[in-house]
């Protein structure tokens, strides 16, 4: 429908218009592009070096590509538990080409995602996989940056997703930073530290959040309760299916329980601890039928009362930090590496005696039932830690080993 | 796939253009009907299987329309009866049942089950679309009908997701004209334009607004600034997350040659709650004063029947909006503004004169304060989320000044009033060169911006379509599309 008044100058409209877009769209993907701050296309090359700000972004691009490019020959799996605690610095894989592939808020589908995708490119020889149960334990992704785009994506495809990444005023600010700004160059970046999260950057983001007595008031004073997996059956039969084909095929399997502190135990899982003990059954079952099956694999659990997950709170002990923790949720390396030496040499003696135990048909039930007397005995020990949690109050009133 | 995507943008629209203009060289009818699957393909991205209830609601209802049609006058009354309960019911199945089953649990103490039903997007959009062709059929302004316009009609894909409500006098005659199938550089010059400029509102301002209002509306206890600054953000983002996605939709569908009604016309200048709605989705309320208000009896029976029409055309149009109580409330204090405001005219009289600068400004304030109240009860989860809220507001929460938007925040707030208040909308700025807008008075501006297709709005527009490409990185969806 032609309007009234003529409109003049069409093509210089259209011209200037196609230039002005054009021109401002692509010299902001080259920058991003060249600059790469967030090291989507980077594995050994100088920029991986350099220094970035402490909350890296859009990682799972980064870990996919670097999957592709080192073709690791041993692998971690899972949240961010196992991205900050697990040391890729370790002599436990001393010869191997170790890499954290473990990322933020990763569900189970998120972790599985991660163990086809970097074995399209070089079938792992053993996976060291950090479980988590609550929400995280479904197949559905949790890390919204974990686009599923790039699973195996081959190279053209990658490219494009690349580019499509690098199509953003925000990639471009935080190269501004990186180049520009000294403030914001903080701590290497991820992958200069084989994709575990770099203590340097950890510093700065407790101290960025308050620290860790902040941390621990939440859990103290509030409670943080974790939200039940929605359908626990369809998650564990996906994990069996995966351990089954990727045990055919000779890779081994290190499944364990995070240590939590004991506090954050107390709280996660305060109205729904019978659903967890259930779930470490049915995963004791699964590991020791693909056990019988001839697979090398292991479940064990650090979680729960033990000498490390115990460990007195900054509100108690008057410190800003803690031995072996971060905040109530992430453990540092030091037990990390605790966990991977008990999980991959069993002769390995317990330091302390009670951090982790073996999982499976002969020592679950008391396991479970010293679980419980643990929690019994933490309430009971630590009345003013514990004061606000629903299990240890049922403890006082009904007196200890309450079923 | 929603406009702010580079699929969409980058992949549907350009493959869809190109097909239509290189059949629309030959054939009408081909564009046309390759329009229609383009429009198809464009829904099922979101779910395949919504398609079967669009086509479902599409054949169930062209049959209906062609049977009214054709029938003698003594049977039309009962055929339009016939096609009114198989929208309500496909409405109420797909939309609704599930809030009747929850209010009845809640009422009256049972547990019933609630059913799995998917629900499609849009529903609400073709419903009332096809409903308006339905009454008019009967009313025998409509004479015949195409099937081939009549599914692009209901199926548009520009408007499907999220409106305007379309009505079958403003593209029926469009989708029949040929010249509409030509390439025409002036549509494509206003259509790219109106479609840079609602994507700048949404991605630009809206999308930044979000964090503000989440963290308001978000908060156990908000306190007397939050609260104030998240609904003031809220009624900001969802003013320009909407008309962003009206001006989009006009754009897009200009770029094809159609022009579907504009919906938006600067709501928060508005001088009295009546004054908003013939700003605010003014195809809705078009429908609604035609379909619904009207028909109920309008003013024609005196005052009281007016008020009961005006709250009961309010209360339908609020769960219009969405199965939930907060949707109804919104709606109802719409309706009980409207009585308030003809109660208080009829007490003062009518006035000679139009009110001063300093009235004027006062009334437009009252409203926007009216306006905003009521929006607490469309963004809140639930009713005492909305009644906490307005706590906050009055200071029930606490009367802290402090709340860390950052500075970012209320940059953005402040743009935003700005823009709302003193700027001209986007009919005013763009579509002034043309015929039916010639002869309307602009809304009160500080800044009488006016495009024009040269140099300078060239590289203008060009850079906002750069920079909200380069905001595109993790689009969010517009609020509407829910309904």
């Amino acid at each position: 429908m032609p309007p009234k008044t003529k409109i003049a100058g069409l093509s210089r409209f259209f011209l200037a218009l196609g230039s002005a877009a054009v021109l401002l769209v692509a010299g902001v993907v080259t920058i991003n592009y060249l600059i790469d701050p967030y090291s989507i296309h980077q594995w050994d090359s100088p920029l991986l070096k350099r220094l970035s700000p402490p909350q890296q972004k859009i990682v799972p691009w980064a870990k996919t590509y670097a999957a592709s490019r080192y073709r690791p020959e041993v692998v971690y799996l899972g949240s961010s538990r196992t991205e900050i605690g697990l040391p890729t610095d370790t002599t436990v894989f001393q010869g191997k080409r170790l890499l954290n592939l473990a990322i933020s808020a990763a569900s189970l589908g998120d972790a599985i995602n991660m163990l086809n995708h970097t074995s399209s490119f070089h079938r792992p020889e053993m996976v060291v996989w950090g479980l988590d149960y609550g929400w995280q334990f479904r197949e559905k992704s949790g890390n919204s940056d974990f686009n599923q785009e790039l699973v195996a994506a081959g190279p053209l495809k990658r490219l494009l997703l690349n580019l499509k990444r690098s199509v953003s005023l925000a990639m471009t600010t935080d190269a501004y930073a990186i180049l520009f700004d000294p403030a914001a160059q903080k701590c290497e970046p991820i992958l200069a530290t084989f994709g575990q999260k770099p203590e340097r950057c950890l510093e700065y983001i407790m101290a960025d959040e308050g620290g860790t007595p902040k941390a621990f008031d939440k859990i103290i004073n509030r409670g943080d309760l974790q939200a039940k997996p929605t359908d626990v059956q369809a998650a564990m039969q996906l994990l069996e299916t995966v351990t089954r084909s990727y045990c055919a095929q000779g890779t081994a399997f290190r499944f364990f329980l995070h240590p939590v502190h004991a506090l954050a135990e107390l709280s996660y899982w305060e109205t729904n601890w019978r659903e967890l003990d259930r779930w470490k059954q049915d995963l004791a079952q699964m590991v020791d039928a693909r056990r019988q099956e001839g697979c090398d694999i292991r479940l064990m659990d650090f979680s729960g009362y033990n000498a490390i997950t115990t460990e007195p709170v900054p509100q108690v002990t008057g410190t800003e930090t803690m031995r072996h923790y971060w905040e109530h949720s992430h453990y540092r390396a030091e037990v990390g590496q605790q966990i991977l030496e008990r999980l991959v040499a069993p002769t390995v003696e317990a330091k302390p005696g009670d951090f982790g135990a073996e999982l499976n048909a002969q020592t679950i039930q008391q396991h479970l039932l010293s679980m419980q007397q643990g929690r019994d005995a933490y309430c009971a020990s630590h009345p003013w830690e514990t004061r606000n949690k629903a299990l240890c109050k049922k403890t006082i009133a009904q007196g200890p080993g309450h079923k | 796939m929603i406009f702010n995507s580079f699929q969409f943008l980058f992949l549907f629209l350009p493959v869809t253009l190109l097909g239509f203009y290189l059949l629309g060289r030959s054939s009408q009818k081909r564009a046309a009907l390759w329009l229609l699957l383009a429009s198809f393909v464009f829904y099922c991205s979101w779910d395949v299987r919504f398609l079967p209830i669009l086509l479902l609601s599409m054949g169930g209802n062209f049959y209906l329309c062609r049977r009214i049609i054709a029938v003698p006058q003594a049977s039309k009354k009962a055929w339009l009866s016939a096609a009114v309960v198989f929208n309500l019911a496909l409405l109420g199945y797909f939309k609704y049942i599930n809030f009747f089953i929850a209010s009845i649990n809640g009422l009256a103490a049972q547990d019933l089950q609630l059913l799995s039903i998917i629900l499609p997007i849009g529903i609400s959009f073709f419903t009332f679309t096809q409903l308006s062709i339905l009454v008019d059929a009967y009313y025998g302004k409509v004479q015949a009908i195409d099937f081939l316009h009549y599914a692009l009609f209901t199926s548009y894909f520009p408007y499907i997701v999220a409106g305007p409500v379309l009505h079958h006098k403003d593209m029926m005659p469009q989708f029949a004209d040929p010249a509409n199938y030509q390439v025409n550089g002036n549509n494509f010059a206003v259509g790219i334009t109106l479609f840079a400029f609602g994507l700048a509102k949404k991605l630009l301002l809206a999308d930044n607004l979000v964090p503000m209002v989440n963290a308001a509306f978000g908060s156990d206890h908000p306190q007397l600034l939050q609260a104030w600054l998240g609904v003031c953000a809220y009624s900001f983002q969802l003013y320009f997350d909407f008309s962003g996605y009206s001006d989009m939709a006009i754009g897009v569908s200009r770029l094809f040659g159609f022009q579907i009604p504009f919906n938006f016309n600067s709501p928060y200048k508005a001088t009295s709650v009546s004054d908003f709605w013939l700003r605010w989705h003014v195809s809705l309320s078009r429908f609604l004063r035609n379909y619904l208000y009207i028909p109920l009896g309008g003013n024609r029976s005196g005052q009281w029947a007016r008020y009961r029409n005006l709250l009961l055309t309010m209360l339908l149009g609020g769960l219009w909006h969405g199965a939930n109580w907060t949707f109804v409330i919104w709606g109802g204090l719409h309706g009980l503004y409207l009585c308030v405001q003809h109660g208080w005219r009829g007490l003062r009289g009518d006035r000679a004169e139009p009110p001063g600068k300093l009235e004027a400004f006062a009334n437009r304030a009252l409203t926007f304060l009216a306006v905003m109240i009521a929006w607490c009860f469309f963004r809140a989860a639930d009713v005492p989320s909305a009644l906490n809220m307005l706590a906050g507001m009055v200071g029930g929460n606490g009367l802290s000044l402090e709340f860390a938007a950052g500075p970012f925040g209320y940059w953005m707030l402040a743009i935003s009033a700005g823009m709302a208040f003193f700027m001209p909308n986007t009919n005013e700025m763009i579509l002034h060169l043309e015929s039916r807008f010639a002869n309307k008075p602009s809304s009160f501006s500080l800044v009488p911006v006016r495009w024009s297709p040269g140099l300078r709005w060239g590289l203008a527009t060009g850079i906002l379509l750069a920079l909200c490409i380069l905001s595109m990185d993790k689009p969010q969806d517009f609020i509407y599309a829910q309904f």
